[in-house]
């Protein structure tokens, strides 16, 4: 074997792997920074950070408008990908293609710009911008995920699965809630988490979506524009450490069903 | 619940609406899509189509009773103004450039992932690298902020070490805002690489070797061509989310050079009859990223698989 | 209304078929999957439906079930009409080839599944699943998941899953076909012994004639849609109606003839340069032939024959060893007569000759079948 590159392969892993860690490393280092100030190096040390921005209402109140919109947001997404995909596991031909492209849309345009097209919209049916239009959007995007991860799932079943309910006498009603949608549980729930956490990371559609009340990146935003405080790290890496907690849960959840199975 | 389901079938009109339904799949697919039919039409489309047409407007909205009047200034603002023409080119190419550093420094490491690393190690490691894939645009900014800042991680760590001239002025350049894509951009592009490479065979690499190929043959002739889709797929994720960029040029980028997004943005949040103007500035985004990513994937596809033998 | 049949609610007498297939036809398009297929079976019987892929066989079988939707014609399962019926009411019950057990069910609750359709109560459903349980002989696997079974065992609970509602009929699709060879042989022994316990009817499904000869009372050899022949495997073996019946079941060898004359109850075919006079009841036609016709004599290997000890009106042909395989007790040899057939004959040990040697080959009239050549062409000789 040749081993120039399997010996710089290893170093520039590592490297990336540092270059992805480090800034994570200072920024929660930060939060433990005994003064108003950002500045290194961290001479005092306080946890008094992240127990304030705890206690900091307006970032409860973002953090909670961030989970009411990631809910909504996944539920609608749900419920439109789920029979959508069932719709094209059972077509053929070139509408299907024709859907098929309408759905990944939105997956291919310029995030602001999509952003931009639904708040003309709504304003145009004279809605008003706020939780409901940042979960729409959200599920605009979404949607294209939940089909791709359920679709992926449904594929992969046998036809006959349902056939064979069928023969031992399940009407369609049962063959959907017995049978189809256990199996599709795994790839439900991936696709749920998935929607949830595209949800509560988004910043650009909910900028320009959001009413009074602003989201947690929305929030961070404007507040990165007044300056920096220590407070700031410690809350953006309780939010890093929860939604990372959440996402490798459910990797570890979706994969640990699909092998089990 | 199932017990329930079974029983409701005495009933004669639940057990005729399921026979029916059951006897006409037409009828079936036609319920079933009805929703995701309306949510298309409502939600993908009509907003892009109202764009469109906003953007040929000469103003919008109206005042109530005036008729709208068809016109193409708006697009011709965007060729009389040097200013955006320059935020649209420097768009594109710092997209382009960003894609292709992202690439470079992605390939190694999807490699390593999905063909050196110890075989039982392969996920530990992927999860590992995947594992931040969750953070904001705005949080990522703001940890590289705090590295990248006069009185930041790094200039600090230079004045420990006894470094002359500081502090670098690191933030708020096009360097700054570089590294701070491609911690964004990284997880798009390494993900379709690691599945087509996931999938070549460890037994054509071998079979190079053994045949003599040296390490930059194998990979020019074989690892490259057959992960022709994953550096396909990767590229598209990774450009189209670039163009499309909003917060973290404003947040790590210098003032001076403002991207395209930022111009669309800009131009909405302007009083006035801004909104003609900023759609038909989105219609152009569009229609010249897509146009520049397909050819690109048409480029790269249209030489078959057959031909790297 | 019509609450689905169960075996034991049909007062039927064992002379009635327990099901009757008229004229079915199913087009896709053009095609004619299933062409005008009748068909009846009696109750309790082990019914084969036989031939290559493609022949119609899983088409028929999946409009027995519901899955495809007849054309023309009437199934009548049990005495009913269901031609039309929804598949979720019908009394029949299938095993896929790919077992298509519910991966997120544990095999009780798989097993379970079809009782629980008909509203039967809880303590009824968890004695017919101990009941099955114990008839595939795996008592001990009800609470585990279908992945975590072998092949076999697979088979094996998707069988007692079809049979726990107690069906009227079973239909099989080509069950055995994911297995390697050796299970696949237990299998089949096993399920015919399931089939005799329970004394069910089986509509089975398979290409593979040897599965076909060794489990079936009945089977229906099928091509392009139709049914060719429908007999007991020996009567199929020894007196095939067609020459696709000879090629597909068993080794055959296939001479070409042509009838010279015809009298009562002989019969005097042109074949091989000789005339040969063959008793007129071993044409399996319907009709007897005309003088002229073109027929082919098929003659199975175990019954040619190498001697000098033969007898009058024995065929003669005189043809080269090519090659020859030991199969233990006998001798598989290959050979090319004088006019150029490739011959095929199992002989015991002590009467094979030396390789290249001419040696007479001799089959007994009583011993051959006499078919139609077939139109176009199809056989090989």
């Amino acid at each position: 074997m040749n081993r120039i590159p399997t010996a710089a392969l290893p170093i520039w892993f590592w490297l990336f792997v540092a270059y992805l860690f480090l800034p994570l490393v200072v920024m929660a280092a930060m939060g433990f920074r005994d003064s108003n100030f950002i500045a290194f190096p961290i001479q005092q040390w306080t946890t008094g950070w992240y127990r304030s921005v705890l206690a900091d209402e307006e970032i409860l109140s973002a953090l909670w408008v961030s989970a009411q919109v990631a809910v909504y947001s996944t539920t609608v997404a749900i419920a439109v990908g789920l029979p959508m995909s069932f719709v094209f596991a059972r077509t053929r031909g070139p509408m299907r293609a024709l859907m098929i492209a309408a759905i990944v849309l939105p997956a291919f345009l310029p995030v602001i710009v999509s952003a931009i097209a639904i708040r003309m919209f709504l304003g145009h049916l004279g809605l008003e911008t706020g939780i409901a239009a940042i979960s729409f959007g959200h599920a605009i995007g979404s949607v294209p995920f939940v089909v791709i991860m359920i679709l992926t799932r449904l594929n992969a079943m046998s036809s006959n699965l349902a056939d064979a309910a069928r023969n031992l006498g399940a009407d369609d009603v049962i063959v959907v809630t017995r049978i189809v949608l256990p199996f599709l549980a795994p790839a439900l729930f991936g696709a749920m988490m998935f929607c949830l956490l595209l949800s509560f990371e988004d910043f650009v559609r909910s900028f320009f979506l959001g009413g009074v009340d602003p989201t947690f990146p929305v929030l961070l935003f404007a507040r990165l524009r007044f300056g920096f405080d220590p407070g700031l790290a410690a809350i953006s890496t309780i939010v890093l450490i929860a939604s990372t907690a959440l996402g490798l849960f459910a990797e570890r959840h979706i994969r640990r069903r699909n092998m089990g199975r | 619940m199932t017990q329930i389901l079974v029983s409701a079938r005495r009933f004669g009109v639940y057990r005729n609406t399921i026979d029916t339904l059951a006897r006409v799949p037409a009828l079936r697919v036609a319920l079933l899509a009805a929703i995701p039919l309306g949510w298309i039409a409502v939600a993908n489309l009509a907003p892009l189509v109202q764009m469109v047409a906003i953007s040929f407007q000469d103003r919008y909205p109206l005042p109530p009773g005036e008729p709208g009047q068809w016109t193409l200034r708006h697009y011709a603002a965007f060729f009389e103004r040097p200013h955006y023409l320059a935020a649209f080119t420097r768009s594109f190419v710092f997209a382009t450039l960003a894609t292709v550093l992202t690439l470079l420094v992605m390939f190694p490491v999807a490699y390593y992932l999905s063909k050196v690393a110890p075989r039982n190690w392969r996920i530990r490691l992927l999860l590992l690298v995947i594992a931040p894939f969750w953070i904001s645009e705005i949080v990522r900014s703001f940890a590289w902020i705090l590295m990248l800042a006069n009185n930041g991680a790094v200039n600090s760590f230079l004045a420990l070490l006894g470094f002359p001239g500081l502090p670098l002025d690191l933030l708020y350049n096009n360097i700054s805002l570089t590294i701070g894509v491609l911690y964004l951009t990284s997880l798009y592009m390494l993900l379709p690489l690691y599945a087509a490479l996931e999938k070549i065979d460890d037994s054509a690499l071998e079979a190079a070797s053994d045949l003599g190929a040296s390490p930059f043959k194998r990979l020019w002739r074989i690892v490259l061509p057959l992960s022709r889709d994953g550096i396909v797929g990767g590229c598209t994720l990774v450009f189209l989310l670039v163009i499309g960029l909003y917060a973290m040029p404003q947040l790590l980028g210098g003032s001076g050079n403002t991207l395209f997004a930022s111009t669309i943005g800009q131009v909405f949040a302007r009083a006035g009859n801004s909104w003609p103007l900023g759609s038909a500035f989105s219609m152009i985004l569009i229609g010249v990223a897509l146009a520049y990513v397909g050819l690109f994937a048409i480029l790269f596809r249209s030489r078959g698989p057959g031909r790297s033998g | 209304m019509n609450k689905p049949v169960r075996a034991k609610d049909l007062n039927v007498s064992q002379s009635q078929p327990a099901i009757e297939i008229r004229n079915l036809v199913k087009l896709y398009g053009d095609h004619a999957a299933v062409d005008d297929v009748s068909l009846n079976v009696d109750m309790g019987v082990f019914v084969t439906l036989l031939g290559p892929s493609g022949c119609g066989k899983s088409t028929l079988l999946r409009s027995i079930a519901g899955f495809a939707k007849p054309t023309r014609g009437a199934v009548i399962v049990g005495g009913r009409d269901i031609t039309h019926e929804l598949p979720y009411r019908r009394p029949v019950s299938m095993v896929f080839q790919d077992y298509a057990l519910f991966p997120h069910m544990t095999v009780r609750q798989n097993i379970a599944f079809g009782c629980e359709m008909k509203g039967q109560t809880k303590a009824a459903i968890a004695e017919r699943c101990r009941q099955m349980l114990e008839l595939i002989h795996l008592p001990d696997v009800g609470d585990r998941y279908p992945a975590h079974l072998s092949g076999g065992q697979q088979q094996r609970i998707a069988l007692a899953r079809a049979l726990a509602p107690d069906p009227v009929l079973l239909l099989l699709d080509e069950p055995l076909g994911a297995l390697d060879l050796k299970l696949r042989r237990r299998m089949q022994q096993e399920l015919k012994q399931i089939q005799r316990r329970t004394g069910k009817t089986f509509v089975f499904v398979t290409h593979d004639q040897e599965e076909a000869m060794s489990m079936s009372d009945r089977i229906a050899v099928m091509r392009d849609g139709r049914i060719e022949q429908i007999g007991a495997p020996e009567q199929i073996y020894r007196n095939p109606a067609t020459a696709f019946v000879a090629g597909f079941i068993g080794d055959a060898n296939m001479i070409e003839a042509r009838v010279a004359a015809t009298d009562r109850d002989m019969l005097t075919l042109h074949v091989a340069g000789q005339n040969w006079r063959v008793p007129a009841a071993r044409v399996t036609a319907e009709t007897t032939p005309e003088v002229g016709a073109s027929m082919v004599v098929v003659v199975r290997p175990e019954d040619m024959r190498i001697a000098d000890h033969g007898r009058e009106g024995d065929l003669v042909l005189t043809a080269r060893l090519d090659d020859r395989t030991f199969l233990g007790g006998r001798v598989r040899l290959a050979l090319t007569s004088n006019e150029g057939l490739s011959l095929v004959a199992e002989v015991r040990q002590q009467d094979f000759a030396q390789l290249a040697e001419r040696v007479e080959m001799r089959c007994s009239p009583a011993d051959v079948a006499i078919v139609a050549a077939a139109e176009g062409n199809r056989t090989n000789p």
